[in-house]
């Protein structure tokens, strides 16, 4: 792999069932709208380099599947993220009153400091709409979380929420609030890295799992 | 099994179960497959024939379990395959069962919520599972799968059941045979193992050519679960070295997505064949004790 990049980030997708996740990836990833898609089952990734603030920084998207009983599943990749996009569908309450359940495991099993950002996804389908922006806004605001309304379909704002997330996360290790070299940050120097600093392997976001069945 | 008319130049873009062929599919690879395999599948069709017609019942007898090995005709999957797993007995057992559940009223919505997120992501690449085709498959999976969460409510709807009821309502082309068939893959060749057995389903299903995946099949139904385990091991080690390339968990997912297909799986006689006999012996002893050392350890970390 020839790619030069600042930083890696890994980032998760998470949110329950039908919200648009593995959409919202393809379009950030493609620039287009996935048609026909089969539903994720365990987890599916997507990376892409971006440039931030004047720096390039690698996005490792971890996608994840939202059936609520693959969440045992799915908690296993949450380790060592250093951003996380959280979504629902703004046509269906139920995806919103499941986002305190979301959340919780982000911080508990990713890091306390994980970066998240929080998206009402499905932003054209307007007049179905059962949870407003104000409400969601408030939500958001309450628990300390960047929030947009995207919409994997058209594009809107898709884009803005990964770098927004990514912009907080640089931002974040220049103010030295968070260190990518402590263990399980979810960032990594790449070979770009302005240090010389030879990445210390123990500082990956891979660890292996104990047992796989 | 038929092989449905192809031009000389390019095969059929859907295959015969209604799967759209990828881009990147090697026409001319599958054709010299198929070639030697219509060979092996006319031999196959004959003695099956023979079997059947002397053995008015399946028992699951040692020649039952070798002819099931080398592959059952299409002709008489479903057939066979309701009568090793029992499942035949179940509905002879409990006539209008299936009908009843469909009837009933109780506890339905959450249910029915969960299944309808998925029925347009069930197979979007087989045509018969278009909301635009006639008839649509997607009323019959539906059924299928509501009835399945009325009847075993601990298991309810879980993803990737999903694609299982959508492969035996293909087959089967009967929403009741599809139903006992889950029933026996979920009720009791795949007991209390549903969720992590679902992935491992899934990506025969998703990924593995369609015959391929209908020949592992074959013997799910007639041996149970362990041929699951043989199917993943035996697809590990002929790529040893190609996985241990990996340097990372999304590249080590790539090359087990990559690992799936190509020529080693398309050729679905020589791979099972190799499944019985790579990873050796595999007995469900050694399985059943695994599984409960494993459980244990789970249920430790809690």
């Amino acid at each position: 792999m020839a790619e030069t990049y600042d930083f890696l980030f890994k980032f998760l997708v998470i949110g329950s069932a039908g919200t648009g996740k593995s959409c919202l990836l393809h379009q950030f990833i493609e620039n287009k709208f996935k048609q026909d898609s089969n539903h994720t089952i365990g987890v599916e990734f997507g990376s892409r380099v971006v440039n931030v603030g004047g720096k390039t920084v690698k996005l490792q998207i971890w996608d994840t599947a939202g059936q609520e009983r693959f969440r045992s599943v799915t908690r296993s990749y949450y380790r060592g993220a250093a951003g996380a996009l959280l979504v629902y569908d703004i046509t269906s309450r139920e995806t919103y009153n499941s986002l305190a359940a979301w959340l919780t495991d982000a911080r508990t099993l990713a890091s306390p400091n994980i970066v998240v950002i929080l998206c009402g996804n499905k932003k054209d389908l307007d007049p179905e709409r059962e949870v407003t922006f104000l409400e969601a806004s408030r939500f958001a605001q309450e628990n300390e979380l960047m929030f947009l309304e995207t919409s994997a379909l058209t594009g809107e704002n898709v884009e803005e929420a990964f770098l927004k997330c990514a912009r907080t996360i640089l931002n974040k290790i220049d103010s030295g609030e968070l260190d990518p070299e402590r263990m399980g940050s979810g960032i990594q120097y790449g070979d770009a890295s302005l240090r010389q600093l030879r990445q210390p392997r123990s500082a990956q976001a891979v660890t292996p799992q104990p047992c796989g069945c | 099994m038929q092989p449905a008319e192809r031009s000389p130049a390019r095969g059929p873009r859907v295959d015969p179960y209604g799967f759209e062929r990828p881009e990147d599919f090697d026409y001319a690879a599958y054709e010299e497959f198929l070639s030697a395999y219509l060979v092996v599948l006319t031999r196959r069709a004959l003695k099956w024939s023979r079997l059947l017609q002397e053995n008015g019942g399946l028992n699951r007898t040692s020649t039952v379990k070798r002819y099931v090995r080398k592959g059952i005709p299409l002709e008489h999957r479903a057939h066979v395959w309701l009568a090793v797993s029992g499942a035949q007995a179940w509905m002879e057992r409990n006539p209008g069962y299936y009908q009843r559940l469909l009837q009933g009223e109780e506890g339905k919505s959450e249910l029915e919520e969960a299944i309808r997120t998925d029925l347009n992501r069930t197979f979007p690449d087989n045509v018969k599972f278009r909301k635009t085709a006639q008839p649509c498959l997607q009323k019959a999976l539906f059924n299928v799968l509501l009835a399945y969460g009325l009847h075993n409510r601990s298991v309810g709807y879980c993803q990737g059941m999903n694609f299982i009821a959508g492969y035996l309502i293909l087959i089967t082309k009967n929403e009741e045979e599809s139903f006992w068939l889950l029933d026996a893959l979920i009720g009791r060749i795949l007991p209390d193992y549903y969720s992590p057995a679902m992935l491992g389903l899934k990506m025969d299903q998703e990924v593995l050519a369609e015959l391929t995946v209908l020949r592992i099949w074959d013997c799910l139904f007639n041996e149970g679960s362990k041929i699951i385990f043989r199917v993943a091991l035996t697809l590990i080690k002929q790529h040893q070295a190609f996985i241990l390339e990996a340097t990372s968990v999304p590249d080590i997912c790539d090359k087990f997505k990559q690992i799936t297909s190509g020529s080693f799986v398309m050729e679905c006689h020589t791979f099972m064949q190799k499944v019985f006999s790579e990873p050796g012996s595999l007995s469900m002893t050694t399985i059943t004790r695994l599984r409960e050392n494993c459980r244990a350890a789970l249920l430790a970390q809690r």
